[in-house]
C-alpha cells in the first residue's frame, strides 16, 4: 500500500494494487457527505485493434466500447439502474477515447453500491433483443451530437488533422459501424478487456482506508477474476506526420460562423513522464499567447474578431497531441489571419514575467479543479495512466522552465501546418 | 451523520443582506452577489442584462478588461463570473469571484477581501465619461448581448426549452428571455444607462454570499458593512411572480429547422410552488414522472420502447412549471404523446408502485445532501430558499420528503394542467 500525505493541499492519498489485478487509490474527504467511486477500464473508443500473446490479432467494428457501456446496464437481474435507485444512489457511465468509466454518487449504502459497481460491470449479460434495443438509443445518441455545433467542430478537426489515428472517429460509432455489433463480438470484446488487471477503482469521499480494504479483499466479484491473466497489446495505425486535410467548410443552423483551427504535435515524447509535462507546458503556453490577460487577446478582441466565446487548449492523447483553438465570428477570413499571425511571429516574446503570472493562474485553476470529485477522480486517473499523481501537479507546475516551454514551442508549431474548420451558417 | 453548515445572517446598514457560511470544506472561498429585478418588459429586461456586460469591460479602478484580467492573475488566477439568470418571474443579475483559500498560498494579504474589494469595484465604482458609461463599451456590450441572444438557437435542447417556456406563458412575463431581446436590446439606449444602474443599485434587493474559510464572520461581516456604503433604498419586493391557476388550455406548435434530430417538450402548469404546503409532494411527483432514470417516462421511452437518448422533466418551483423534453424520431412523436398522457394520467389514478415513491425520496435526499459539498450549489439552493420565503434547513427539507404520502402525490398529480405541446423538427429553417 501507498500512503501519501499532501500537506500543501490538505489532501491524502492511498493506492493498493490487489492480488487480483484490480488497482484502487482512495482519497480521504471525511467532511462530505458525497461518497463517489469509479471504475476505470482501460479500454476507450480507439482501442479497435488488440493482439494476444500468440500473436492472434482481433479488430472491433467503431464504437464498441460505447455500446459495452451502454449494454452493461441491462443485465439477468434486470435494470441496473433501478438497483442503484433502490438505494438512493445515482449510477452513470461515460466512454472517453481511452477508457470506460462506471461510477456512483452515494451518500449512506457506500459498500452496497460498490458491490452493485462491480457486479454489473463485471458479470454481463449479453441479449439478441437488449442489443437491437440499445442500437435505436445509441442511433438517437448519434442524432444528437450531429445537431451540436460545438461537438461538430471538434469531430470535424480531429478527422481533418489525423489519417489514420482512431481518435478521428466518433466515440460513438456510426449507424453503419454499430450495426456490425453482435453478441459474439460483444462476448469476445469482454473476455479479452474487461480483465481486473485492465481497471482502477477510485474512491473519494468519507471512506475509512482499513474498512474499504478489507472489503475489497472479500468482496467475491473481484477475488474470483484474479487468475485470469491475458498479455494484451493494442495495436493503433501508424499516423503519418502533417494533418490530414487543410479546410474543411461546412453549413448549420446556427446564429453566426463558427472557426477553429487545429496544430497538430509530431513530436510526441513516449516517456510517460514527459506527456504530462508536454500537456501542461503546452497549455501554459496557449495561455501566455492568448489568454485574457495577454496583448493578443486584447488586440484581437479590440478589433471585434473575438469574444468572450474564444477558447484554446492543447490536448495530449496517448501517442498524439493536438492544440485547438475556437471562435465565434462573423469576419471569418480576419479572425483565422489574425490567430495566425500571432502564432507565427510569437516566439520571441516569451517572458519570464508571463510565465510567472501563467504558474500562479494553473495553481488557482488546479485548486478549483479540487472541489469537484467527478472533476478530480478523472484527472487522477489521467494522470495514473502516466504513471503521475494528479496531487503532485504543484510541484510540477514549479519545475517547469521557461527554456523547456521554449524549446516546445517550437516543437508544435514550428511547421506552422494548421487545419481550419469553419462551420457557416445556413442560408435562409 | 450528517454534515451540514449554516449561513450566518447580517444586513448591512444600507440595507444589503449578507450570509455568510464559515468552512472549511472547500479549498476555494467563494463570494457572490445577486441582484433581484422583476422580470417586467423587454425594454427592461434587456436593459439589466445588459448592464453586467458592460460593467465587467472596466471600473473607476480597473478601466480595463486587460486591467481587470491582470487584477484577477494577481488573485491567484481567482475565477470572475458574471451571468443573468431568471428565477420565477425575477431577473437575477449575478457577480461572483472564487479565489483559493489563504492557508495555500503564501498571501500577503488576505485573497478574500481582495475579492470583495474588487466585485465591489466593479458593480458599485463602474467607469463613467460625459455622465454615461463609457460608449465603447456599452457599443461593445450591446453587440456582444446581441450575439448571446442569437446564439440561443446554437443549442438545439436550450432553444426548445425556452420556446415551450415562451409559449406555454405567453402573455406573462415568464415568457421574457433572461437575456432580453433584440428589439429590447435597440431600445436600451434611449436612456442614460449610468443613471438607470444607479437606481437599480438604490432600489433593488441585493443579497452577497460568502462561503468559505473565513475564520471569523462577525469581522467580514463589519469589512463588508464598511466597504458598501453607498446609498440605497430598497424599494423592490424579492419575489414578483404570478402563479396562474386556472383558465388551461392545450396548445400545439411545431418549428421546422435543419437538424438531424427531432426535439419535443411538452408543458405542464401546476398552482403549487415552494412555499405550497404539497411543495415536498411535488419534488417526488416529479422525480416519478420523468425526474429520475427509474422514473415513469424514462423506463418506459428508453428503457423499454427505445425511443430517444434522453427524455427528462424539470421543474421549475418558483413559477410552477413541469418541462418534459426529449429528443426523438419525427415518427415517434405520435407515440411519445401518447406516451406522456398514459403516464400523467396513471399518476392521477395513483397507478404507480411503491418502489417509484420510496427510490425517488430516496434519490432526492441523496441529492439534497450532496448539494452541501458543493459551493455554488448552495447558494443556488438558499438563494431560491430566500426568493420563495423558504429558508429551510437541510435537515427540514429532508423530514419533509421522507414524510410524502401516497395520497399527496395523487393530490399534486390531480392538479397538473398539460397546456403546451412544442416540436423542431427537420426541414428548412
Amino acid at each position: 500500500m501507498i500512503y501519501k500525505n499532501f500537506s500543501n493541499i490538505g489532501e491524502e492519498y492511498y493506492e493498493k494494487k490487489l492480488d487480483s489485478g484490480l488497482n484502487v487509490v482512495l482519497i480521504p474527504r471525511e467532511k462530505f457527505n458525497k461518497k463517489h467511486a469509479i471504475l476505470s477500464v482501460d479500454v476507450g473508443s480507439v482501442d479497435l485493434k488488440i493482439k494476444d500473446n500468440e500473436e492472434n490479432v482481433y479488430e472491433y467494428p467503431k464504437g464498441i466500447a460505447h455500446f459495452m457501456e451502454h449494454i452493461l446496464f441491462e443485465n439477468r437481474e434486470g435494470s441496473i439502474i433501478d438497483k442503484f435507485s433502490q438505494i438512493g444512489s445515482s449510477v452513470n457511465a461515460y466512454t472517453g477515447f481511452n477508457n470506460t468509466n462506471y461510477y456512483f454518487n452515494t451518500t449512506s449504502n457506500f459498500f452496497n453500491s460498490l458491490k452493485y459497481l462491480f457486479g454489473f460491470v463485471l458479470n454481463p449479460h449479453f441479449d439478441d433483443e437488449r442489443i437491437k434495443h440499445e442500437k435505436s438509443v445509441i442511433n438517437q445518441e448519434i442524432n444528437m451530437y450531429q445537431d451540436s455545433p460545438s461537438w461538430q467542430s471538434f469531430y470535424q478537426l480531429l478527422q481533418s488533422l489525423f489519417y489514420e489515428y482512431p481518435i478521428k472517429y466518433n466515440i460513438a460509432g456510426t449507424q453503419k459501424s454499430i450495426e456490425k455489433i453482435n453478441k459474439k463480438t460483444l462476448i469476445d470484446f469482454f473476455e479479452k478487456l474487461y480483465n481486473l488487471n485492465n481497471m482502477t477503482l477510485i474512491v473519494i469521499g468519507a471512506v475509512q482506508p482499513d474498512k474499504l480494504f478489507n472489503w475489497l479483499e472479500k468482496e467475491k466479484n473481484i477475488t474470483k477474476q484474479g487468475n485470469k491473466k491475458f498479455v494484451l497489446e493494442k495495436i493503433y495505425p501508424k499516423e503519418p506526420n502533417g494533418i490530414r486535410l487543410e479546410e474543411k467548410d461546412i453549413a448549420m443552423s446556427i446564429s453566426r460562423p463558427i472557426i477553429s483551427l487545429g496544430y497538430k504535435e509530431n513530436r510526441c515524447f513516449q516517456n510517460k513522464d514527459k506527456i504530462i509535462k508536454q500537456d501542461l507546458m503546452t497549455n501554459m503556453i496557449l495561455e501566455m499567447i492568448f489568454g485574457k490577460s495577454s496583448d493578443h487577446y486584447h488586440a484581437l478582441y479590440n478589433q471585434d474578431l473575438i469574444d468572450e466565446n474564444f477558447s484554446f487548449n492543447y490536448m495530449r492523447e496517448k501517442n498524439t497531441g493536438f492544440a485547438k483553438i475556437y471562435a465565434e465570428t462573423n469576419s471569418v477570413d480576419k479572425t483565422i489571419s489574425g490567430i495566425t499571425d500571432i502564432i507565427n511571429n510569437w516566439e520571441r516574446e516569451i517572458n519570464s514575467e508571463d510565465f510567472e503570472v501563467v504558474k500562479h493562474k494553473y495553481i488557482g485553476r488546479y485548486f478549483r479543479s479540487l472541489n469537484s470529485f467527478e472533476t478530480l477522480s478523472s484527472q487522477i486517473m489521467k494522470y495514473l495512466n502516466l504513471d503521475q499523481n494528479y496531487l503532485d501537479i504543484i510541484q510540477m507546475i514549479k519545475d517547469i522552465s521557461l527554456k523547456e516551454v521554449r524549446e516546445q514551442y517550437k516543437n508544435l508549431l514550428e511547421e506552422k501546418e494548421h487545419v481550419k474548420i469553419i462551420i457557416r451558417t445556413v442560408h435562409k | 451523520m450528517l454534515k451540514t453548515s449554516k449561513f450566518g445572517e447580517y444586513k448591512t446598514e444600507n440595507d444589503i443582506d449578507v450570509y455568510i457560511n464559515n468552512t472549511d470544506k472547500f479549498k476555494t472561498n467563494y463570494i457572490h452577489i445577486d441582484i433581484i429585478r422583476p422580470l417586467s418588459n423587454e425594454k427592461e429586461v434587456s436593459q439589466n442584462a445588459l448592464i453586467p456586460y458592460i460593467l465587467y469591460r472596466g471600473s473607476q479602478k480597473y478601466p480595463t478588461n486587460q486591467s481587470i484580467s491582470h487584477r484577477l492573475d494577481d488573485l491567484y488566477g481567482a475565477d470572475l463570473n458574471v451571468s443573468v439568470a431568471r428565477r420565477g418571474e425575477n431577473q437575477l443579475l449575478r457577480f461572483s469571484v472564487e479565489v483559493i483559500n489563504d492557508k495555500y498560498v503564501e498571501a500577503k494579504e488576505s485573497l478574500i477581501k481582495k475579492a470583495i474589494d474588487f466585485l465591489y469595484e466593479l458593480i458599485f465604482r463602474p467607469l463613467v465619461e460625459k455622465g454615461d458609461f463609457k460608449e465603447e463599451y456599452i457599443n461593445k456590450g450591446q453587440s456582444f448581448l446581441k450575439e448571446k441572444i442569437l446564439s440561443l438557437k446554437n443549442d438545439k435542447g436550450s432553444y426548445v426549452i425556452e420556446r415551450c417556456y415562451q409559449e406555454m406563458c405567453r402573455g406573462e412575463d415568464f415568457s421574457l428571455y433572461t437575456l432580453g431581446t433584440i428589439s429590447g436590446l435597440e431600445q436600451s439606449r434611449q436612456d442614460n444607462l449610468y443613471q438607470y444602474w444607479q437606481d437599480i443599485l438604490i432600489e433593488s434587493p441585493i443579497e452577497l454570499f460568502v462561503i468559505g474559510d473565513i475564520g471569523d464572520s462577525d469581522g467580514l461581516y463589519k469589512y463588508i458593512n464598511q466597504k458598501f456604503t453607498d446609498h440605497r433604498d430598497k424599494k423592490l419586493p424579492l419575489n414578483n411572480t404570478f402563479i396562474k391557476t386556472k383558465d388551461f388550455k392545450l396548445k400545439e406548435l411545431e418549428e421546422e429547422d435543419e437538424i438531424t434530430q427531432s426535439r419535443f417538450c411538452a408543458g405542464i402548469r401546476i398552482p403549487i410552488t415552494r412555499s405550497h404546503p404539497l411543495y415536498f409532494a411535488l419534488i417526488v411527483y416529479n422525480g416519478m414522472l420523468g425526474g429520475f432514470s427509474h422514473s415513469k417516462l424514462f423506463t418506459t421511452v428508453r428503457e423499454k420502447r427505445g425511443l430517444a437518448y434522453y427524455i427528462n422533466t424539470r421543474l421549475e418551483s418558483t413559477k410552477g412549471l413541469i418541462l418534459i423534453n426529449a429528443g426523438i424520431d419525427m415518427v415517434d412523436y405520435p407515440i411519445v404523446k401518447e406516451i406522456i398522457e398514459e403516464k400523467i394520467e396513471e399518476m392521477q389514478n395513483g397507478e404507480f408502485e411503491e418502489e417509484n415513491i420510496e427510490w425517488s425520496k430516496k434519490k432526492l435526499i441523496n441529492r439534497y445532501k450532496t448539494l452541501s459539498d458543493n459551493n455554488h450549489s448552495i447558494v443556488d439552493a438558499f438563494l431560491l430558499g430566500l426568493i420563495n420565503g423558504k429558508k429551510d434547513s437541510l435537515n427540514y427539507v429532508i423530514n419533509s420528503i421522507k414524510q410524502v404520502k401516497r395520497e399527496d402525490i395523487i393530490k399534486v398529480a390531480n392538479q397538473v394542467n398539460l397546456t403546451t405541446y412544442y416540436l423542431l423538427r427537420p426541414g428548412s429553417a
